[in-house]
């Protein structure tokens, strides 16, 4: 094969025969095909101007930005997402955590393929089902109330839906398996015999736990907590199923701006901004925190760390 | 009379629709420009024929396509269609290239004025029907020059409806939903344009249409309307929503169609629809084709065919929507009349559409921060 593929002569100026090239781009190709043209496209209408009752202008108009600075319902969406992404991503780590652990340390393979599995199957479900089935569940005549007034957490079986805690529940049951996915991983690649030489020279679990497991897994914590948070900025099904409209996130907003009031240059304005903010976050933290976040690294050391 | 048959039927119609819009807009999109047989003169082998899906779509089939095609020879390629603010630009996207996705569309007012905005309708000789006359003069659109654009398909009313387990009796006026007796136990439709709740605000505590006029007014309209947010346990767009939590009384109460609440009764549902004391909403559909659409001749007898009156007679007794002909042409018995339509046409609000179109961005704006706040 080798032989052939010296056989293959360069052009005579020493280029790739064009085919070639064609191979070598694609990335490049789908790259911009995929991401860049779609994304330009974004920015490009967002300066266009909406006709109501009509469709849109083709003209530069700043109007939109305008628009998003001079009300403080989108500003107040947009700080409403944050903080629920945050409250998603804090309970994702809190379960996840304990969860991810247990499965990088047990000897039971058995036992890690189960949970694994159990884990990963969720995704197969679209958000739709799964938002329905918390609905379900959340009702008053549902599993999670019945059991608070069994418990005598309630003096009678409150429904959730459509509500607050359970839009963050919803959130957060959908977003752990990438939490748990992030940590296994780097919570695995911790040597165990860092742990044992700690036990070793006298620590107990929880001053190895801390000393030594949780600085080693902090890339793993930081790019799982990034992960869910992206994710949870973005979540427009759940909240539609089983929040009220003080429970809309911003891309609900989007949405509505596009599918219901056919203003598609304010929905593109408010996706750049959404965008922004996004990316400053990911790039702040990255920076603070010094380390290699979805192959993104602040410093060489990162990227060698 | 034949026995409605509607437990067969999805018991969420336009609630189907949201979730079958994608692939109906993927269809209509896929059909763009090769819409079936045509022969040159107008007169066309096939019709394409689009309408909202679930039951809609299913009955429009069985009650007025079926026996179209029996009379005319001319068959209808039937689909489901996605809301206005999809089908719109489709329609657009399709009619600036030329292309006809489908011959005839069924469409709700403020879809109608917004494709009358973009140029997108065909416009229809009156002379060449035979049974306009029996069609409510209200429910035909004429563009800016007096030609007839859209011709009433159907028409549906907004009611306040209970579930008789939870309360005996349900509330019976739009003042209710200002009653702080009533607090977080209603269900409330979102977006304005949908539920039109601007118009029943304006109709109860101000000066109905004419308290809509300026956008002064319009805010006026709004603040008193806000007051309606604490009595709102659900704001639903998706009519399944709201109908599930009803029917097991979780949401006890609220704003529904009245078509659908007949539906769910037929299927056994603890519900009853009320005609409200100030007037039900009346939302409506008018048949409409894109200008580009080279079949005028068979939409012609299509649309003529569906405003005999035993036609809408039929469609109502199967859809329980309410007839879009004069009411004394209708041949409904008085119980049919009154299940469907309740006190008439001529007691409903009739919203204004116009504003919900032409002031879309500013109407859309205060009702975000009015539901959004609550």
């Amino acid at each position: 094969m080798a032989h052939e593929a010296q056989t293959e002569p360069a052009t005579d100026s020493g280029r790739l025969p064009p085919i070639k090239y064609l191979v070598v781009s694609y990335p490049a190709i789908a790259l911009v095909t995929l991401f860049a043209v779609p994304l330009l496209l974004l920015f490009v209408f967002s300066f266009f101007r909406n006709i109501s009752g009509g469709y849109l202008r083709y003209v530069v108009t700043a109007e939109n930005y305008v628009r998003f600075l001079q009300e403080p319902l989108y500003l107040d969406r947009l700080v409403f997402s944050l903080r629920i992404a945050a409250v998603t991503t804090l309970g994702s780590l809190v379960l996840g955590y304990p969860l991810a652990y247990r499965l990088a340390t047990t000897d039971s393979s058995l036992l890690r393929r189960a949970v694994m599995v159990l884990v990963v199957s969720s995704l197969w479900l679209t958000f739709i089902i799964r938002g329905y089935a918390w609905a379900v569940l959340l009702r008053s005549n549902g599993l999670f109330p019945i059991l608070a007034a069994e418990l005598g957490l309630t003096d009678a079986p409150v429904s959730l839906v459509p509500g607050y805690w359970a839009l963050v529940v919803s959130m957060v049951y959908v977003f752990l398996p990438f939490m748990v996915l992030t940590l296994y991983t780097s919570i695995k690649n911790v040597d165990h015999e860092l742990r044992e030489a700690a036990r070793n020279l006298g620590a107990g679990p929880i001053t190895t736990f801390r000393h030594v497991t949780l600085p080693l897994t902090k890339d793993g914590i930081i790019s799982g907590s990034l992960l869910v948070f992206v994710l949870s900025m973005g979540v427009y099904v759940l909240p539609r199923i089983l929040g009220n409209p003080p429970q809309w996130t911003l891309a609900v907003v989007i949405g509505n701006q596009v599918t219901v009031e056919s203003n598609v240059p304010f929905g593109a304005t408010l996706s750049i901004i959404l965008m922004l903010v996004v990316v400053a976050l990911i790039a702040v933290t990255v920076r603070l925190a010094g380390v290699d976040t979805f192959g993104v690294s602040a410093t060489e050391e990162g990227e060698q760390g | 009379m034949k026995v409605p048959d509607n437990t067969k039927i999805s018991q969420n119609r336009r609630g189907f629709l949201k979730y079958t819009s994608v692939a109906g807009a993927g269809a209509l999109t896929a059909l763009s420009g090769c819409v079936g047989g045509f022969s040159g003169d107008g007169t066309a082998s096939s019709l394409t024929v689009s309408s909202f899906g679930g039951a809609f779509k299913e009955i429009l089939e069985a009650e007025l396509y079926e026996p179209f095609e029996e009379e005319t020879g001319i068959s209808i390629e039937s689909q489901a269609q996605g809301g206005t603010a999809e089908i719109i630009p489709r329609i657009r996207s399709a009619v600036e290239n030329g292309n006809a996705p489908v011959d005839v569309l069924t469409v709700p007012v403020p879809g109608v004025l917004r494709g009358l905005n973009s140029d997108l309708w065909m416009t229809h000789e009156e002379s060449e029907f035979e049974n306009l006359e029996f069609i409510s003069d209200d429910l035909m659109k004429y563009d800016d020059d007096g030609n007839l654009v859209g011709i009433g398909s159907q028409a549906w009313l907004i009611n306040l409806v209970h579930n008789t387990e939870e309360t005996d009796n349900g509330p019976t006026s739009w003042t209710s939903l200002w009653d702080s007796t009533y607090e977080d136990q209603m269900a409330m439709m979102t977006p304005p344009v949908t539920g039109y709740m601007p118009d029943i605000a304006a109709a109860i505590h101000f000066d109905g249409a004419d308290s809509l006029q300026s956008e002064s007014d319009i805010r006026d309209v709004f603040e008193k309307l806000s007051e309606v947010t604490p009595q709102a346990q659900m704001w639903y767009t998706n009519e399944a929503n709201f109908q599930s939590s009803l029917e097991n009384g979780e949401t006890p109460m609220g704003m529904l169609y009245n078509d659908i609440t007949l539906v769910l009764q037929d299927q056994g549902a603890p519900v009853e629809s009320t005609f409200v004391d100030e007037g039900s909403v009346l939302g409506s559909g008018r048949w409409v084709s894109p200008r580009t659409s080279e079949n005028g001749t068979a939409i012609t007898q299509f649309i003529d065919y569906a405003s005999r009156p035993a036609v809408q007679d039929r469609v109502s007794r199967n859809l329980y929507t309410v007839p879009t002909i004069e009411e004394q042409h209708s041949e409904l018995d008085a119980e049919t009349y009154q299940r469907v339509a309740g006190p008439g046409l001529d007691s409903a609000i009739v919203p204004n559409f116009d504003m919900y179109v032409e002031r879309q961005e500013f109407i859309n704006q205060l009702w975000n921060e009015l539901i959004i706040d609550s």
